[in-house]
């Protein structure tokens, strides 16, 4: 019995794979048991893999806001019709507004057309600017606009919104222009937001600050060095506690202002994957370094 | 099930914000344990990051059964980009407090129903070298099958069933140890016991195989 003989040290891989099977909830197919409660091994990999604990969904709320932020910022980008129709009913509800979703949907014959500008997209963006910032409010207590603490870099009150993938590209262009969809007077964008959002941006050299702050290896660096951050982050962080996490996360979400654009689905998960097997062969050599007994190296002695 | 979560991420892809919800029901808890043993306390952190990106990502997903591989690699990579930025060894805060807790949960009378604890459970798995603990959380507590495990971990599938073994092995023996008249399973030495020991070789281990 494999229980029996894994004991000893001995698991062997039919047995093994079965717990794994197991404690993955698959059909293992071979009529065996799929749980022995008497075995330790089994028994730990049942308690790992047990259903979700309240505490462990508690990010549900910024994870629908992150869809949200990430799926007006799809439409504003040149979402389907339907879906931004749907999105404008949603948000707008019955307040009166210039660009009325009624407008917009006596135009929607020919279902999933794209729009790059428009009035769709003028609606889309005013969302995503509006939900973008509470998006990332939840993450960083700092960016709270309601936080008296916090100061625009440029713009005095108005609290920076990070940059969306929304924001960025639609904005430069004039809502006039002639690829409105077959134009009239209830499709204008309410003119006040354009240039609102565009402050609402971080300074760019917000940018520079952090890449060079998180190269030169952020908190622990300048502690170090002691040296004390650049007046610009001071005041885009909130905080000097606050200003790595804010600078990854900027960085985190300015990259695919320039590569999500490309429009080829394939080409990030790729690029990921080969990040990700380069890394995984440099684990795999440290790791059987590690296994052959290599003495600890001088990095680890500071 | 698999075809459920299918469903779930078109729904998704489609705009639909219940079905968003119920797909970070399903994964989150997973994801977040598997995260814990790569980042230790900054789990819930990286998780969110990697919401982040799967929200912003979502719609350059292909669709079919590889979803729930397709997060997990998310989160691995935030993982990775969350250790290299802090250049530090990745504590795992639960170890001791969570050792201390085995054997006196086992000399209560539940245990036998309750047997261990989630916290406890992860905590052991994280002191196996890291390519082990990682093969053994994909396979169960993500409960991607090994040809997945592989595709995330960058590494052959032969290579990933092997490591998961000598990785379940090695727990077979941790436990095994905690059995043997283990001083800390009458709560004298929480800390000191063998399994204390185990998890800290281990853990040299995982730290270096980082570098």
């Amino acid at each position: 019995m494999w229980m029996a003989s894994h004991r000893r040290g001995g698991l062997d891989p039919d047995a093994a794979e079965r717990l794994l099977d197991a404690a993955a909830g698959r059909d293992t197919g071979t009529g065996q048991p799929h749980r022995d409660p008497s075995d330790p091994v089994a028994e730990l990999l049942t308690a790992a893999s047990a259903p979700a604990r309240a505490a462990e969904l508690a990010g549900e709320e910024a994870a629908l806001q992150a869809f949200r932020t990430a799926r007006a910022a799809r439409l504003a980008a040149g979402g389907t019709y339907p879906e931004m129709v749907r999105e404008a009913r949603a948000k707008a509800g019955g307040a009166a507004s210039p660009t009325t979703p009624d407008a917009v949907t006596g135009r929607s014959r020919g279902g999933r057309r794209r729009l790059t500008v428009g009035a769709g997209g003028w609606i889309a963006v005013v969302l995503a600017t509006l939900t973008a910032g509470a998006a990332l409010a939840t993450d960083i207590p700092a960016l709270d606009p309601a936080d008296p603490r916090r100061g625009a870099p440029d713009s005095g009150s108005r609290t920076p919104v990070p940059p969306t993938t929304a924001t960025a590209p639609t904005i430069t262009t004039p809502p006039t222009g002639t690829t409105a969809p077959t134009g009239g007077p209830t499709a204008a964008p309410p003119p006040n937001h354009s240039p609102r959002s565009r402050q609402a941006t971080p300074h760019p050299s917000v940018y520079g600050q952090c890449r060079a702050y998180l190269a030169r290896g952020g908190a622990d660096s300048d502690a170090r060095a002691n040296r004390s951050p650049s007046k610009v982050l001071l005041e885009a962080a909130g905080s000097r506690s606050e200003i790595e996490r804010y600078c990854r996360l900027l960085l985190a979400i300015d990259k695919p202002n320039h590569s999500n654009k490309s429009r080829k689905p394939d080409e990030p998960e790729k690029a990921a994957e080969e990040k990700n097997a380069a890394e995984a062969e440099h684990a795999a050599e440290t790791d059987r370094a590690a296994e052959n007994g290599t003495p600890d190296r001088s990095g680890r002695s500071g | 099930m698999l075809n459920e979560l299918t469903d779930l991420v078109r729904s998704a892809q489609d705009g639909d914000e219940e079905a968003f919800r119920l797909l970070f029901r399903e994964l989150q808890p997973g994801l977040l344990r598997y995260l814990t043993v790569l980042v230790g306390a900054d789990a819930e952190d990286v998780a969110s990051e990697a919401w982040l990106q799967i929200a912003r990502d979502l719609n350059n997903f292909a669709g079919g059964p590889g979803f729930r591989a397709w997060a997990t690699r998310v989160a691995r990579n935030r993982a990775l980009d969350h250790l290299r930025h802090q250049r530090r060894r990745p504590t795992v805060p639960v170890p001791v407090e969570a050792l201390s807790e085995l054997p006196a949960t086992e000399d209560t009378a539940e245990s036998a129903s309750e047997g261990l604890g989630t916290d406890t459970a992860v905590a052991l798995i994280a002191t196996l070298p890291r390519t082990e603990a990682e093969a053994v959380l994909l396979r169960t507590v993500i409960g991607l099958d090994a040809e997945s495990t592989a595709r995330v971990l960058g590494k052959r599938p032969g290579a990933v069933r092997t490591a998961a073994h000598r990785g379940l092995r090695r727990l077979a023996r941790i436990l095994a140890q905690d059995e043997r008249g283990d001083p800390a399973r009458n709560g004298e030495a929480p800390t000191i016991g063998p399994l204390a020991g185990v998890r800290s070789g281990g853990d040299v281990e995982a730290g270096r195989g980082r570098r």
